[in-house]
């Protein structure tokens, strides 16, 4: 188990840790009213670049018809067929996608809080963002 | 110090001193030889444990269309018939409905280097052929395993990603046959913008896996391996099957659910953990797992597992090892599997024409079952009057070279019978006091 303290730049996002690591405990001390926000990654931003890519979507009330279906005696005829539609659909690239944060510390004014019992597993690094300068208390074990 | 003549001594006094051989005067062998062979771990996966078998059928084109009878559709949850006595019985009308999955062949071809006699006449190991026919077949069995795994992999139509702050269930994941490029079936752009909004913890939990397996067999409607599906595998008998690395079902030992809710008799200190999980998922655990490394920018890429010590000044030099890369990976797909999703096509021989050889020869049968064998048919280069290359036949029969043919097929029967789950990789145990 390592402790570290990193010193919290308001809305600044920082590389806290690089690689993976399990992540116990977090404290946030501040001078003012803020919230400290925790992610999993390895560069100093929360926000990634995403290019275009395909993935699906169901339309789950969907029904098709088909009409003018020719029977042996000659009828014409329609069919209804309810079901469901699963379309692949491009979604547009993203140049500021907003990596989730995997979990946050508020603080109403100044003082403490925490420690958050965290368990959380990051693969890539720890990115802390908060939006008031102060402190961060990290107790986390190495996972490599 | 004492000074000792190379030549031999005579009318030496019987106590004139101290007289050391020279150590250096004699020839010695500077090194000596010895053939040592170690064990490895298995690289493959028994992936062929979980596929049913398809026949292919020659001499009727390039694509195998399989037709599958689907049971009509649930319609309600509840039945309200009329009363007998005061209304006309309704009916209900029940239909079935095909649907079809295509399935092709697909080919490779293995050789070894072009081998020289006097290799073999002159060094130390011998039957270095015969070595490198073994690492042959290996590789053959990695590559079809690696196939099969790549081709489940991109076929899948519902993905899971580990505690995604999007959903954890991507039920129409995009679906092909996958390339190098990473541009078809669950492209790079896909799976770096899927893998982006997993939060925490991510990893291979039993949580997680139990999410697995209620979506596995709620959702995807997969059944479970049923007696008789495999032979001498009762152990499967009405369980699904985790396909994992060692690392994730290590990590089981340090699971929150395991320590919370463990037989206060299970000795996970000393005799870790083992068994099957929650009671309805068996683990066959295989090395080189599919794992995923994400860059900075966030962009993937699927390192090669292994490499070679290629610094020779290295106390390992030439040695088979992790690569770097790989090691460093931050993801990792598992894969929960339910019965008879995908069925192994089973080629059949070779058109008789082509097997069966002509004359006297031997060698010149098409044989495609990835059976390795020597040849000597091969062109080597000589060089002509005025410098040029020129090709020739081995007539002296100076080179032989493996070679190999594999033709493969997997059909993709019922897809949705296999999960593949995207998950953090972890190690390391914690406890509740430090």
């Amino acid at each position: 188990m390592t402790v570290k303290t990193f010193t919290l730049v308001a809305n600044t996002p920082q590389v806290a840790l690089t690689g993976r690591y399990i992540i116990r405990n977090v404290t946030f001390e501040a001078n003012a009213a803020g919230t400290l926000s925790l992610y999993d990654g390895s560069v100093g931003s929360i926000t990634q670049s995403n290019p275009a890519y395909v993935d699906g979507s169901v339309n789950c009330s969907y029904t098709r018809t088909v009409t003018g279906v020719r029977d042996l005696a000659c009828g014409t005829d329609s069919y209804d067929y309810a079901g469901i539609s699963t379309t692949y659909p491009t979604t547009a690239a993203n140049a500021s996608f907003a990596l989730p944060a995997i979990m946050a510390l508020g603080i109403g004014s100044s003082g403490t809080v925490g420690p958050l019992d965290a368990q959380a597993v990051v693969a890539r690094g720890l990115v802390l963002n908060s939006t008031a300068a102060g402190f961060a208390v990290v107790q986390y074990d190495v996972a490599v | 110090m004492a000074a000792v003549s190379s030549l031999p001594a005579i009318n030496v006094s019987a106590c004139s001193g101290w007289t050391p051989q020279q150590l250096n005067l004699y020839n010695a062998l500077p090194v000596f030889f010895q053939e040592r062979e170690v064990a490895y771990r298995k690289k493959y996966g028994n992936w062929k444990m979980m596929f049913g078998k398809q026949p292919w059928e020659p001499n009727k084109g390039p694509l195998g269309r399989g037709i599958v009878s689907e049971p009509p559709p649930t319609l309600r949850q509840f039945a309200f018939p009329n009363a007998l006595a005061t209304a006309c019985a309704k009916k209900d009308i029940i239909q079935t409905r095909e649907r079809t999955f295509d399935f092709v062949l697909k080919h490779h071809k293995f050789e070894s280097p072009t081998f020289q006699w006097y290799a073999s006449f002159n060094d130390f190991i011998e039957k270095k052929i015969v070595k490198n026919l073994d690492f042959v077949l290996q590789w053959q069995e990695e590559f079809s395993s690696q196939f099969y795994r790549g081709f489940m992999f991109h076929q899948a139509p519902a993905m899971m990603f580990a505690d995604s702050s999007t959903g954890v269930i991507d039920f129409a994941a995009p679906i092909g046959d996958g390339n190098d490029a990473g541009t078809s079936g669950k492209s790079n752009a896909y799976l770096q913008a899927k893998i982006a909004t997993m939060g925490s913890p991510g990893n291979l939990s039993l949580r997680t896996l139990f999410y697995a397996l209620d979506t596995l067999e709620e959702d995807l409607k997969a059944v479970p391996y049923q007696s008789g599906t495999l032979k001498d595998d009762s152990f499967l008998n009405d369980k699904f099957m985790l396909m994992t690395s060692s690392e994730a079902y290590n990590n089981f030992i340090n699971d929150p659910f395991l320590k919370e809710n463990r037989r206060l008799d299970l000795d996970i200190v000393q005799e870790g953990f083992k068994g099957n999980l929650l009671g309805r998922i068996t683990t066959c655990l295989h090395s080189n797992p599919l794992r995923i490394l994400v860059a900075g920018d966030g962009s993937i890429s699927f390192p090669a597992p292994e490499a070679i010590e290629e610094n020779p000044s290295a106390a390992n030099y030439g040695q088979t090892v992790v690569n770097c890369d790989y090691r460093n990976t931050q993801y990792e797909v598992a894969f929960l599997c339910g019965a008879k999703g995908y069925n192994i096509i089973d080629v059949g021989p070779p058109p008789a024409e082509f097997s069966s050889g002509s004359g006297a020869d031997r060698m010149s049968h098409l044989q495609w079952n990835g059976k390795p064998r020597l040849t000597d048919r091969i062109n080597v280069p000589c060089t002509d009057d005025l410098g040029g290359t020129q090709w020739e036949q081995n007539a002296y029969d100076e080179f032989l070279k493996i070679i190999s043919y594999m033709v493969m097929g997997v059909a993709a029967e019922t897809s949705r019978n296999v999960l593949p789950i995207v998950f953090k990789r972890a190690r390391g145990i914690t406890t509740s006091i430090v």
